[in-house]
């Protein structure tokens, strides 16, 4: 009886514990579609999960007004654009019962010139309320000017401190934007909202550091060749990694560079992964490190594939890697760190993320991103 | 003692009969909503976090051909303020100089070094680089220095920035010509 007792009372202090420990209230929200240039209906999602008080509210609190390019402030076009005739809503959404897992939509018919700012807050039975980050997207036909369509962008936070990758349609969309930005959405969904997938683990955990931004047509990529006209210009002089999205099936190419341009094959059965690789090239310097290409190279700092074994050797602990596990790639004279895992750099396979070396370097510029500066 | 003992063990599970009660629902729980009436935002204060990251700047595409650099495209916009300190890679130097004086400069990377797959290392003798310089102060030319070279290269920008003065007159950027 005693130990009934015993293990009743041990029973309910551990139930204590996990109640109060876990009181967090967790929230994510996201739009559908991301972007799309004519007029459509968008939803946005909430969801919230509190396992032991359960979820009283949640409030979406949606902007929207028309998306310029700033002039009609008075001052000289911006790249970056503003709004004007906006207004706010808050739509509310009330639980009973108090579910541990609550969703809440808000949707609206966007028309054109649309851009619109969300931010979501759960508010749990008992306890804190927790919100999302503020974010804003366009809608509907653009304007004319060339301005920047935001796609994922954290409006009311500096540039500087986020990696901005723009999505440029190539040439061979002939005109199809629509095919274009349905092609742009299962990459970016795929890359950047995707926890589950190890190779995009990290983008979708460093999601608040990116800011994602669709342009007009403008960019050209054939091979290693990438062609920007006036008109995207200044888009591409902005933003920190262009990803020149084709349909037509060639060889992809990036610059391997710290901020830079490369293509995206859309109509590869995993678009997302090649975006994610190719980003390694042109966003972080990483070098390809699968055997045996004509050649191996790095830019910047932090490097994942190297002239020497010492040279691997020497990098390792300060990548949080191990030293033994430099290996040669091929017969070629270029050195990597290998643990036997699924790489980006090297294995085209949803299952590869971004390990030992690459997987420093890449963390490190969104450590960088959280000083204030991502590159 | 024995008493004691009993009276924390009930309320111990007492306790726990409570954070039961009080626990999450698996249900999805009852719902209703409600939207309210727009409320008008000033546009002013809309926009007032993206305005203020946002300076005079000159946008460039540079073409660029092993060791030559031509200006394909420039114009005078406003451009996200940049805080970028690019030390790392192979980098382009642009400077702006007014009277042969620097007043401004930034480093952007350079695209020469690329990797196509399944092919390897490519190296581009000619690309493009776009590239956008702040403008905290009117400039008359652009200094180009690429990678490796020991002389920069010097363009001619006077047009682009009265252009962008006969049009707004008034901006900062003018007033100090």
């Amino acid at each position: 009886m005693e130990r009934l007792q015993m293990f009743l009372a041990c029973f309910g202090v551990a139930l204590l514990t996990l109640t109060v420990t876990g009181c967090a209230t967790s929230i994510s929200a996201v739009h559908d579609p991301l972007y799309r240039a004519v007029t459509h209906t968008s939803t946005i999602t909430a969801t919230a999960s509190n396992t032991s008080v359960g979820i009283r509210r949640i409030l979406i609190t949606v902007t929207t007004g028309e998306m310029t390019d700033c002039t009609e402030l008075g001052g000289p076009a911006q790249v970056v654009p503003c709004r004007r005739n906006a207004s706010t809503v808050l739509h509310t959404c009330l639980y009973g019962g108090a579910p541990s897992n609550a969703t809440c939509t808000y949707s609206q018919s966007l028309g054109n010139q649309a851009m619109v700012t969300y931010q979501a807050e759960a508010e749990p039975v008992s306890g804190s309320s927790r919100s999302t980050e503020e974010i804003t997207y366009a809608g509907g036909y653009p304007p004319t000017a060339g301005i920047l369509r935001p796609v994922w962008w954290h409006r009311g936070q500096a540039m500087a401190g986020k990696i901005d990758v723009g999505f440029y349609p190539d040439a061979d969309y002939n005109g199809l934007y629509t095919e274009f930005t349905d092609d742009m959405q299962v990459v970016a969904l795929g890359a950047f909202r995707n926890s589950g997938q190890p190779f995009a683990s990290t983008y979708s955990l460093f999601r608040p550091s990116v800011n994602l931004w669709a342009a007009p047509f403008g960019a050209d990529a054939q091979g290693c060749s990438r062609t920007f006209n006036a008109l995207v210009m200044p888009l591409a002089a902005v933003t920190d990694g262009e990803a020149i999205v084709h349909k037509n099936n060639f060889r992809d190419c990036a610059s391997i560079a710290l901020g830079g341009g490369g293509s995206v094959y859309a109509k590869a059965g995993d678009p997302d992964w090649i975006f994610v690789h190719e980003s390694g090239h042109f966003l972080h310097g990483q070098g390809d490190e699968y055997c045996c290409d004509g050649g191996y190279g790095t830019s910047g700092g932090c490097a994942n594939v190297f002239s020497s074994q010492a040279a691997c050797q020497a990098a390792a602990p300060g990548h949080n890697a191990s030293a033994a596990n430099c290996a040669q790639i091929g017969t070629t004279g270029a050195w990597r760190n290998d643990d036997g895992a699924a790489e980006t750099m090297e294995d085209r396979t949803d299952n590869s993320n971004w390990r030992d070396d690459s997987g420093y370097c890449v963390t490190q510029r969104f450590v960088n991103c959280g000083n204030g500066s991502c590159y | 003692m024995h008493n004691h003992k009993q009276m924390l063990t009930r309320t111990l599970i007492s306790l726990a009969v409570l954070a039961l009660s009080a626990c999450a629902s698996m249900e999805p729980g009852r719902l209703t909503t409600e939207t309210s009436t727009p409320r008008l935002v000033d546009a002013r204060a809309d926009n007032a976090a993206v305005m203020a990251d946002q300076v005079a700047g000159l946008v460039v595409t540079l073409k660029i051909d092993d060791s030559r650099v031509e200006l394909a495209d420039s114009r005078v916009m406003m451009i996200p303020k940049g805080t970028a300190r690019r030390q790392e890679g192979e980098l382009i130097t642009l400077a702006g100089l007014s009277g042969g004086r620097t007043v401004t400069q930034i480093q952007v990377p350079d695209q020469r070094l690329n990797v196509e797959e399944n092919k390897g290392i490519v190296i581009l003798g000619q690309r493009t680089v776009q590239a956008a310089l702040p403008l905290p102060a009117p400039i008359d030319e652009l200094q180009v220095l690429l990678p490796g070279a020991e002389q920069p290269v010097r363009i001619s920008v006077g047009k682009e920035i009265a252009a962008f003065c006969r049009e707004h007159p008034k901006h900062d950027l003018c007033r100090q010509r």
